[in-house]
């Protein structure tokens, strides 16, 4: 689901950090290519996490800087995935116990080594599984440091605050309600106010 | 404090709003005034989804939001539910939004904004496509901030706030 889809859905976060006004374009597209995307489908890595451009997600060489959009940085992170199913690996990891016992001469075998083998059976399987992409846009309006994120899945925005620090060495917050409250209200005193407040009883006569 | 005691402390304010918003559009209070923006109108539309609180299990009931099915979510109000999540149309200017709220977080969820028109555009304009979305986004994002902003200034005026909550429980108790 991203930015120009129909139906789209938003998660929100302020930026926290400095860094630099002028000269950003080129701190930011330094930034973006350390952490762009890798192609992982000759190697045995489970997980690949990276930015990518907005109009092509498997384009990670940022052409003509797609990713500049006036008062917007705009690009997406690529996440590419390979997953084995459990019954597969449960297949292959008694077919290796197996194997070993009857190589070993032995009717058992230590804890150790059936760590191994299952980690071997594991890093097997996964040169075999081709890598599922997912790619999210990201919308960073520099002006008034907001970041939205085409997501609402804890696992993906946990990937992207942790992407997002390591790129630009900047924290994302997510603005749930009373931290955007803090933020609009932009006011000593009913910031304060506000962290004083109670819940209301509506549903009693007279409520409070 | 951190994000998580936060979320779960100050759950109430977003609940309250949704509450409040929702009486407000309830009582034909629909048109709301933001600096910049002028004039919003919103709707409910789609679902209501009410917690009960207070209890180890919680009860979720969600409700459509035409005439007949907001009733019943106003039985759940009686007993004392809560507004999780909520369904609005948003019209800014002359652009028509749809979207869902959900009181922990505020992200918006399932939203639609209005098609974007390319026929005075190049046929290979994306970055004007682009900008017309951002465009959007940013209204939209703009009319919730002031929304909520709105809420947040009668609900840090005592007084105020006690007049509309004594007229949110009489609406509660009317069903």
């Amino acid at each position: 689901m991203g930015v120009l889809s129909a139906s789209t859905c938003l998660s929100r976060y302020e930026v926290i950090g400095e860094y630099p006004e002028e000269g950003f374009w080129e701190w930011f597209n330094e930034r973006l290519m350390k952490y762009a995307f890798r192609e992982i489908e000759e190697e045995p890595i489970e997980q690949s996490i990276g930015w990518v451009s907005i109009e092509n997600g498997y384009d990670s060489e940022f052409a003509y800087q797609s990713y500049n959009k006036g008062e917007y940085a705009i690009f997406s992170m690529r996440i590419d995935k390979r997953t084995i199913p459990s019954a597969l690996l449960k297949k292959y990891v008694e077919l290796a116990f197996c194997k070993r016992l009857k190589e070993s001469n032995r009717n058992y075998l230590v804890a150790a080594e059936k760590r191994d083998i299952k980690a071997a059976v594991n890093g097997m399987l996964l040169c075999k599984m081709l890598p599922v992409p997912s790619i999210y846009d990201v919308c960073w309006r520099m002006s008034d440091n907001l970041v939205w994120l085409t997501s609402l899945s804890s696992r993906v925005q946990d990937n992207m605050v942790e992407l997002f620090k390591r790129s630009f060495d900047l924290q994302l917050r997510p603005l749930i309600p009373y931290v955007l409250a803090t933020r609009i209200l932009n006011n000593d005193m009913a910031v304060q106010e506000l962290s004083d407040l109670v819940p209301t009883v509506f549903n009693m006569p007279g409520g409070k | 404090m951190d994000i998580l005691v936060l979320l779960e402390e100050k759950k109430f304010l977003s609940r309250e709003f949704l509450l409040w918003l929702w009486f407000m559009v309830d009582s034909n209070k629909d048109i709301f005034h933001v600096p910049n923006l002028g004039d919003i109108i919103v709707s409910i539309d789609g679902r209501i989804v009410l917690e009960s609180v207070n209890r180890e299990v919680v009860e979720r009931i969600a409700c459509k939001g035409d005439h007949l099915y907001l009733k019943e979510a106003r039985t759940g109000l009686k007993e004392g539910k809560v507004v999780e999540e909520c369904g609005y149309v948003i019209t800014v200017r002359d652009n028509e939004y749809r979207l869902y709220l959900k009181a922990t977080h505020f992200n918006l969820q399932s939203l639609v904004t209005p098609k974007i028109d390319t026929s005075q555009m190049e046929s290979d304009d994306i970055d004007g496509i682009y900008y017309e979305k951002l465009f959007m986004l940013e209204e939209i994002n703009h009319a919730l901030d002031g929304l909520f902003l709105i809420f947040l200034k009668f609900r840090l005026n005592k007084e105020k706030w006690n007049i509309i909550a004594k007229d949110i429980s009489g609406w509660i108790s009317r069903g």
